[in-house]
């Protein structure tokens, strides 16, 4: 009698920690995940003006960066009352692929006050718009923000920059692509003012 | 001994099928991809919604054109492949704008849009049935990407289920020079 409900007590207990074991694992991995997402960033690495970085679909070199009131040498014109913030940058295509994706990558962080968010993309070759991107043709390109004249002008500006990883085949499509952005460098670049003290609209 | 090893047996090769299975399944985006249709330059290709002929390919340094009473040359770090192609829109007008340049290696590119003045470019207008458009497919690549390239025409980018002529560029239909003027080529 005792014999059997002492097998009767293993059985059931093995049951439920087999059946257990799952949840356990669970619990341990969600419990780290929350550790790892709690624990401060890494901090960025820093990169130097000029130097290249692969970010993702992009090879990327930050050169310079001007802020400036009056028409410029590339034919861009600020509208009146706005004053243009100029990145220069070196670009490459590093996929197999013609794109015209490449207002991602550059973040402005800490942001400036009143700055317009979205850039515009001028190709120095032509100086004109910036429309696509070819593989293995590398470019000098300028990146264009406006902001109100009034705006003070922090001394320095950081970038950081968004990288994405290229999967073979996506969840949805089986289809290759780019994907989860992630931020994977930062870059401070001295900001000045050209033609002298901002002035007013030409 | 031998039951449990025959069942063994029959598990690595249940898990080795079903492995190479799992590699070798197309993916939803190859099943409904592109269908291809094969054929060479100098030769009228029938495809679904158009037709398509290409005569010869330019390879240039430079391109010069005129456009508003201004010359404009572009010039580039690799070079300026222009195909020159007939196009017709067939049964019905149609509106073609899915040319790619795929290289030896593999990479793919769209038509250059440095070029958006330039006359007589192919995927700009509307074909029509009946009436073939003699015109230009005009690429940026650079240099190494040049030979044995393959043009890809459909009538978007990204063809689903829908005909993508896939046309080996042929190198004794391929001239080469410096300065390409486009509004010269069609004048003789």
């Amino acid at each position: 009698m005792l014999g059997f409900s002492l097998t009767a007590l293993r059985q059931t207990l093995f049951t439920r920690l087999s059946a257990g074991i799952g949840g356990l694992l669970a619990l341990c991995l969600t419990t780290v995940q929350t550790i790892i997402a709690a624990m401060p960033p890494d901090a960025l690495p820093k990169l130097r003006p000029g130097e290249t970085i692969d970010a993702g679909r992009w090879q990327v070199a930050v050169q310079s960066a001007v802020v400036s009131t009056q028409p410029r040498d590339d034919g861009y014109r600020p509208p009146p009352g706005m004053k243009a913030l100029a990145v220069d940058i070196d670009i490459l295509n590093r996929t197999a692929e013609s794109s015209n994706v490449f207002g991602r990558i550059f973040t402005i962080d800490p942001p400036i006050p009143g700055l317009k968010p979205d850039p515009i993309h001028y190709l120095m070759r032509d100086r004109t718009m910036l429309a696509a991107l070819h593989p293995g043709l590398p470019e000098r390109v300028r990146v264009i923000w406006t902001m109100p004249n009034q705006a003070p002008i922090p001394p320095n500006l950081r970038l950081t920059i968004t990288a994405e990883s290229f999967k073979p085949r996506d969840n949805l499509l089986a289809a290759p692509g780019w994907f989860n952005p992630k931020v994977i460098a930062a870059i401070s670049l001295p900001l000045h003012e050209e033609w002298g003290g901002g002035g007013g609209a030409p | 001994m031998i039951r449990l090893l025959t069942r063994l047996a029959g598990i690595v090769i249940a898990a080795a099928l079903l492995f190479a299975m799992q590699r070798t399944t197309p993916g939803y985006s190859e099943i409904t991809g592109p269908i291809p249709v094969s054929g060479a330059m100098g030769q009228s290709i029938a495809a679904r919604g158009f037709s398509f002929r290409a005569d010869k390919l330019i390879l240039a340094d430079r391109i010069r054109w005129r456009a508003y009473g201004r010359d404009i040359e572009r010039d580039s770090s690799g070079l300026w492949a222009v195909v020159v192609a007939e196009m017709e829109g067939r049964p019905a007008s149609v509106t073609a704008n899915g040319a790619l340049w795929r290289s030896a290696s593999g990479r793919r590119y769209t038509p250059s849009q440095r070029l958006a003045t330039a006359p007589r470019q192919l995927g700009a207008n509307r074909l029509e049935p009946g009436l073939p458009q003699r015109g230009l497919l005009i690429f940026e690549i650079p240099r190494e990407e040049a030979d044995d390239a393959t043009l890809l025409v459909s009538l978007i980018r990204w063809p689903r289920l829908d005909s993508e002529i896939r046309m080996p560029l042929a190198r004794d239909r391929t001239e080469s020079t410096d300065v390409l003027d486009l509004d010269g080529l069609f004048d003789g």
